[in-house]
Parts: C-alpha cells; structure tokens; sequence
C-alpha cells in the first residue's frame, strides 16, 4: 500500500509541491500536474492509484478532468478546493467524487482521505 | 516660511527667476508677483498660481478667472489644499486689496460660498470612488477566500510535516519545510499588502512616480484569480514600462472596474479574453483594456460614459464605475473613453508621463 502512485493535480506551485513531499514523506510514490491538461497526459501515459486535483484550474480545470477519468481511467478521486461552496461541494458528490476536502486542511484530514480513498478501491 | 513646493517645481517647467525656460518670454508671471509672497508658504504666486493672469503654457492670453475650471482639476492646486488644510489662502484677497472694501466683502462671501459648494462636491466625489471600491471587493470576495485559503492550507500541511520531522530528528528534512514554509509566509504577505493598498483612500497620498509594470503587476495579483475562477485568460502586455505621476491605488481601481465589467462580459462566452495594454504615445502612458465580448451598439457606448447608465440589474451595477474612472482619469490631468469604433468593448485611459510636458499640467 505505502508504494501506492499518487497524482497531485494543482496550479498553485506551493500547494503542489508541499502535498507531494507530504506525500513522499509518508511512504507514497507522488507525480505532480500543474492543471487538468497536463494531469490528463500523466494518466494516460502512466498507472495511478489515486488522483488528488484541485478545481479551479485553468485550461482544464478538476471537474472536466474527474469526468474525463471517469470515462476513461476511473481512478479514485480527492478534489480539493480553496472556494468550496454548497453548489460545488453537492455537484462534486453527484457526479461520484468519493472525498472532497476545503483548503485549509491540515495533514490528518488529507492523509485519513487518502486512505479511506485507497481502501474503497481495494475492497 | 516661503521653502514648499512652488508651482513652476512641480510642474518643473523651468519658467521660474532665471529657470531654464525663462530665456524663452521671461519668468511667468505667477513666479513674480510679490503680493502673493507667502501665500500657503510659497514664493511669490508659487503656491497661489491659480488667481494669476496669463500663466505660460496655453495660459498666456487667459485671464484667471478663465483658466480656474482647469486649475481646479490641478494636482499641484489639490496638493497645496491638502498641504495647507484649515490654513490654506486661495489668495485672491490680496490681489483684491485694492477694491471698494464692499465690493470685496460681497466677492469674498461669494468665493466662501463657492468653496463650500467645491468641498462638498469633492467629498461625494471621494464617497463615491470609496463606494465603487467596496463594490468591486465585494465581486472580489470569493476569489480572495481562494487566495488566502491555498497558502494557509500549505502552511497547515508543512506545520504537520515539520512536526513529523523534528519527531524523526530529520535536520535535512526539517529546513526543507522551513524553506518551503518562508515562501508561502512571504506569498502571503504579498496577498495582504495588495488587498490593504487596495482597501485604503488614495486620496490623501500625493502623487508620486510610478512604473506602469508594477501598476499591472498589483492589478494582476487582485483580480487574476477571479479571472482564473471565471475560466477567462487576463492577458497584460507592456509595450513599454513608462513611469506616471499618479496615486497608483486609483489607477488600479480604475483598472480593476474595467476588468470586473469586461469578466461579466465575456463569461460563459467561446475563448473568453481580456487584454490590458500598455503603452506609450504623444508625451502620455496610454492603457487600455479591450474584450472579446459581443459587439456593443454604438448608442449603448454613448450613453455607456453616463452617470447611472447600467445594463446589469440593480443588485448588481450602480451605474457609477465608468463615472468613477473617468473622475479618477481627470483628477490625474488625463483622459478616459471608450472607442467607437473598435468591433470589440475597448476602453482607453490616457495619463501624463511624469515629468512629460503634456501641455495638460500645465495650468497654473
């Protein structure tokens, strides 16, 4: 499990960089995305256990690329928001997104997601 | 005290007593006379130019009570009001010494009358930047949630990481995160003194020389996100980093009404796009802001430039942001209007180059 492959999709470099290393530090194998377009590249040239993507991205922002690997990958999904609204929040649900975390999180939040996501996908 | 700031150094004409351009006519006439020594601490009529007749620079054949709609308009006039608050002198008094005593006091209560009507129109006008403002960071609001939200998340995650760290003894690890920490503490800085420079009146600031790139830089920070958000591409080109005179929170506000108008505008639209230029041309900065937005009728843009003019519903528009831009344009001796031409919505915004002789500062 702790080789698990996790995608962090997100346009705000700070952001990206620190959930990777968080990531790194915690055993996972982490690849990072600038947005929707270039996470989408990554998926289709590599395997993935778990995508982590933010929404508001430009050129492809977290809603298309959830639809776009719902269609085609089907990996499990984090989306994470720092503008999380009632609207965003419930469409997010809907459309089979299993966590979705505001900013600010702290590193239990993202890491008790990150495992309750890992495990639905094995079981 | 006859040491501040005078008209001709100002405006750094060189038309003062034996001045670089005093060759060309001889010193204006507002740096020689003698009554007005004094007045709001100024050398002759340095600080009092406005009761002057025929001041050079367009001024020459104007009498002036002729020239005063401009002057009021004047930054040095704004800046010595400012300066010289309860004490200031509008100095006409004294030229007018030599009046029927009742002819004087009659013109006196008039000039006190007209000045309290002045200060009045001044303040609503500062009321209404100051309420167009609070409009547009409430449109702001949003986006600002975003951009405080994103480094206080990787904040909470590297004070979660750092405590791992220090728990392992992991030095090398443990100044990674410090680093990484320090440039989002200084991120976030940045975030907070653009909103606060935002918020504050410009009003009280003097002009000062600015560079046009740092102006779209601090534009750029307050509405690139809620640009971002509405899924449209803000694109800022400088042709030329110019320098203006200005009061750099106004010329953003300015900027950032623009912007918002144009975001309604184009959202939801094929390819939205908003392009800010600048540029430099004839002796000015010129700006301007120009969407991809549908056409624009040309007798909406005629009445585009109208007070209370809206196409938005009223929760929404107050119909003031154009006025207010164009006060804003005005108070800084330069020009705001939209082109009625252009297929596209383009608003162009002309300011003095500082230290440019524009013939527009010069009113004296």
């Amino acid at each position: 499990m702790t080789q698990a492959r996790i995608l962090v999709v997100d346009d705000d470099l700070n952001m990206r960089e620190t959930l990777a290393m968080m990531l790194e530090m915690a055993g996972f194998n982490a690849a990072k995305a600038e947005d929707g377009l270039a996470a989408r590249e990554l998926m289709q040239s590599g395997d993935f256990d778990l995508v982590i993507s933010d929404i508001k991205m430009p050129r492809m922002n977290g809603i298309e690329l959830f639809t776009w690997n719902k269609q085609n990958k089907n990996i499990p999904t984090i989306l994470i928001t720092g503008f999380a609204d009632i609207i965003e929040t419930k469409e997010a649900f809907e459309m089979g997104v299993l966590e979705f975390l505001a900013k600010p999180f702290d590193n239990e939040e993202i890491m008790s997601a990150v495992m309750k996501t890992l495990e639905t996908k094995k079981a | 005290m006859t040491d501040m700031q005078c008209c001709w150094q100002f405006q750094k004409c060189g038309c003062e007593e034996g001045g670089s351009n005093s060759h060309v006519k001889g010193p204006c006439p507002a740096a020689m006379e003698k009554r007005l020594n004094g007045t709001n601490r100024g050398k002759n009529a340095g600080r009092s130019c406005w009761v002057m007749d025929k001041t050079f620079h367009g001024n020459e054949d104007k009498a002036y009570y002729q020239k005063l709609g401009g002057c009021f308009k004047c930054p040095h006039m704004s800046s010595v009001r400012t300066g010289e608050g309860d004490r200031f002198n509008f100095g006409l008094d004294v030229l007018l010494a030599d009046l029927d005593p009742k002819m004087l006091s009659v013109a006196m209560v008039m000039y006190h009358e007209l000045m309290m009507v002045y200060n009045d129109l001044t303040q609503t006008k500062q009321q209404l930047i100051q309420a167009e403002k609070t409009n547009a960071l409430g449109k702001m609001a949003g986006s600002m949630a975003h951009e405080f939200n994103t480094p206080l998340g990787s904040l909470l995650l590297n004070i979660g990481m750092l405590n791992q760290a220090m728990e392992a003894g992991n030095a090398g690890m443990m100044k990674k995160i410090t680093t990484s920490m320090e440039g989002i503490a200084k991120h976030l800085r940045g975030i907070v003194t653009n909103f606060r420079s935002f918020t504050r009146s410009g009003i009280h600031e003097p002009m000062r020389p600015e560079k046009l790139g740092g102006i779209f830089d601090n534009t750029r920070a307050l509405v690139g996100q809620l640009a971002s958000d509405s899924g449209i591409t803000l694109e800022f080109k400088l042709q030329e980093d110019v320098e203006i005179r200005c009061r750099s929170v106004e010329i953003v506000q300015v900027l950032i009404n623009l912007i918002q108008n144009a975001i309604e505008a184009v959202k939801g639209g094929g390819n939205p796009r908003i392009e800010i230029k600048g540029s430099k041309a004839a002796g000015h900065a010129m700006i301007e802001v120009c969407d991809n937005g549908r056409e624009i009728p040309r007798g909406i843009k005629e009445q585009m430039m109208q007070p209370f003019f809206t196409t938005k519903d009223k929760e929404r528009g107050t119909g003031l942001g154009l006025t207010v831009c164009k006060n804003i344009a005005e108070n800084h001796q330069g020009s705001f209007m939209i082109d009625m031409e252009s297929s596209h919505t383009r608003f162009i915004l002309k300011l003095p180059l500082d230290g440019g002789n524009t013939g527009d500062r010069s009113q004296k």
